[in-house]
């Protein structure tokens, strides 16, 4: 099967409705995936996967990365409610969904590392068989009453749950006999005590189990801050369990409120719009001139070296900008190019990642001169000489070019003229 | 004076080289760069587009590019190649499965023209955990000698999380480079 095949598979699987929320966080939409979990996460939690490392979660982007059809299997026989159910069997009902970085990264600690909430007695699904070696394997259960969920929700979170694996059968999978065993028997409680998880949790593992070694434990895992090993239940989380569900469509991992969502959907547009961006100054390379300039002098744009052309046109831009708001464009404004606000603030409304294509042939000679043959201070902010070069075409309003062509032909202009001494 | 003088001038003013951090996704680059730059490893999610860090080493103003490594954007390395100095490859020592992919990409970067002179330093990363190939065992499979033709280049066994190894690394691919380029001084 082709790239293309598979990830048309996991695109489809993540439409499903135990796969709309990130397995972790509960945000809505999660756009990445852990391969050997087979779970859909969301950015942030991604990051924290990433931390405890390849040995217990796999980060991958089911559209940016090569997927293997072993992966994509276990992906589609797995999913978040199905993974869920066996990673927070001992889940308090009541616990809240981290919300905070550190909540966050201690949550997904405890859950795949610790394993805090595994139900020890379960048998381990045959997808995690190499995380639990030595364990006996069979399907997992969903356990409604235990599931995250409000109860009153919880029967219809569980008949989506096992409504989802006949979506699954609808397309064509090659891993459908893992999928359509899930009408499974509840499994009875295996004996405990002789499990060997139980005796290497916490302690070191003298069988030699590369997996269930905890390597990174020491600082890295008690630098992390406050303690979150017991959260208490959050204090909003009574009127979070009233707002769980906006689109009246019950799901055990809908957690977030719609504000948060919401929050959460913006950031990712945003990212979304920073990758399009990198793609098109990769695209670009180094021939633009004229690119835009990050507005704060940050990480990649050295000012010592502005005198060279080349490091002119090739600006990067900054991830944190996807993130600040234009505010913070407008508050750092150098007021030494007042006379052509109309300009400066095209610039904020465009954003950074537009070239801006014209411009630079339009700008008299002797101005483009002054900017760029004589090197910067190195305390002076960057936008401080660039931002007059930064128009969007789409925002020049008829102030903005009188300004660039002179007001002298165009007495008429509302606009207040600029002082005598500069030489527009 | 004459021009050759003027420009080795030039260069002695300003000691500066740019090193390209690179590799397959989930191979710890920018945790390397945080390390390096003393800043939290935690939580650090895939890089979408670059990271650039500046810092001094020595004598030596350090500007390194550590580029996002999904298979999707990995075709946009190649516009980060001009005037790269150094490459640092690096390598997740525990992933098994993914040095046949390891070694095609890095073999397409190596064969770029405009990388032809610049050093190679390998990080055999997450040595911290259990399983972890050796540095010797990933040279092997990796080929690396047969990869890298006549070229400096070094693997050099490093945790990001740690922090272990990456200094000595990254001194070692300064001084190589600078005793390429500053001879003169």
């Amino acid at each position: 099967m082709s790239q293309k095949d598979l990830q048309k598979l996991l695109a489809d699987h993540m439409k499903l409705e135990g796969n709309l929320y990130c397995a972790d966080c509960g945000a809505k939409g999660p756009k990445w995936a852990s391969a050997s979990l087979g779970i859909y996460i969301c950015y942030q939690c991604s990051g924290d996967h990433r931390h405890i490392g390849t040995q217990y979660s796999f980060v991958k982007s089911p559209t940016m990365d090569q997927w293997s059809q072993d992966q994509v299997n276990t992906m589609l026989s797995m999913g978040n409610s199905k993974a869920n159910s066996f990673w927070e069997a001992k889940l308090p009902s009541d616990h809240s969904r981290p919300t905070s970085v550190n909540e966050r990264r201690q949550f997904i600690k405890d859950k795949y590392v610790k394993r805090v909430w595994v139900e020890s007695s379960s048998p381990v699904p045959p997808e995690y068989s190499t995380f639990f070696p030595g364990r006996a394997t069979g399907q997992v259960t969903p356990k409604p009453s235990q599931s995250p969920a409000p109860p009153s929700s919880s029967n219809a979170a569980s008949s989506s749950m096992r409504s989802s694996p006949g979506a699954q059968n609808s397309t064509s999978v090659g891993s459908r006999s893992q999928v359509s065993q899930s009408p499974q028997p509840r499994v009875s409680p295996a004996p405990p005590k002789t499990d060997p998880f139980d005796r290497m949790r916490g302690t070191p593992n003298d069988n030699g189990d590369v997996f269930f070694k905890d390597v990174r434990s020491g600082d890295t895992f008690t630098n992390a801050g406050p303690s979150f090993n017991q959260p208490s239940p959050h204090p909003q989380s009574a009127s979070r369990d009233q707002s769980r569900t906006p689109t009246g469509t019950p799901s055990p991992f809908m957690n977030g409120t719609t504000s948060d969502s919401a929050l959460l959907e913006l950031q990712e547009k945003k990212t979304v719009n920073f990758d399009l961006n990198t793609e098109i100054m990769a695209l670009l390379g180094n021939t633009q001139v004229s690119q835009p300039p990050p507005p704060q002098n940050q990480g990649g744009y050295y000012p010592t070296q502005s005198m060279s052309p080349q490091f002119h046109s090739y600006v990067p831009p900054n991830p944190n900008l996807s993130h600040s708001s234009p505010a913070v464009f407008a508050s750092n404004q150098s007021p030494s190019f007042g006379h052509q606000s109309p300009v400066a603030q095209s610039y904020n409304m465009n954003g950074f990642g537009q070239p801006a294509p014209v411009y630079n042939q339009s700008i008299p000679q002797h101005q483009q001169n002054q900017h760029f043959s004589t090197p910067l201070q190195q305390s002076q902010p960057i936008q401080d000489s660039l931002i007059d070069l930064t128009p969007s075409s789409n925002n020049l309003d008829t102030n903005s070019i009188l300004q660039m062509f002179g007001p002298s032909s165009f007495s008429q202009s509302p606009s207040p003229s600029p002082s005598p001494n500069t030489r527009w | 004076m004459g021009l050759l003088s003027f420009l080795r001038k030039l260069k002695l003013k300003e000691k500066e080289i740019r090193i390209l951090l690179i590799g397959l996704d989930g191979a710890g680059k920018t945790t390397t760069l945080k390390q390096l730059k003393g800043e939290s490893t935690e939580g650090i999610a895939s890089t979408k587009g670059f990271n650039i860090e500046t810092f001094q080493l020595g004598e030596v103003k350090l500007n390194v590019w550590d580029i996002g490594g999904q298979s999707y954007i990995r075709p946009y390395w190649r516009n980060y190649f001009e005037e790269t100095e150094g490459i640092v490859w690096v390598v997740d020592s525990t992933d098994h499965f993914r040095i046949q992919e390891g070694i095609s990409e890095l073999e397409k970067v190596l064969k770029t023209e405009k990388l032809a002179g610049a050093s190679l330093l390998v990080f055999a990363n997450k040595q911290d955990i259990r399983g972890a190939m050796t540095p010797e065992e990933i040279a092997n499979s990796m080929k690396l000698t047969e990869i890298v033709q006549n070229r400096h280049w070094k693997i050099q066994a490093s945790s990001a999380i740690t922090g272990e190894g990456v200094l000595p690394g990254f001194r070692w691919i300064v001084q190589d480079v600078c005793s390429r380029l500053f001879t003169f001084n």
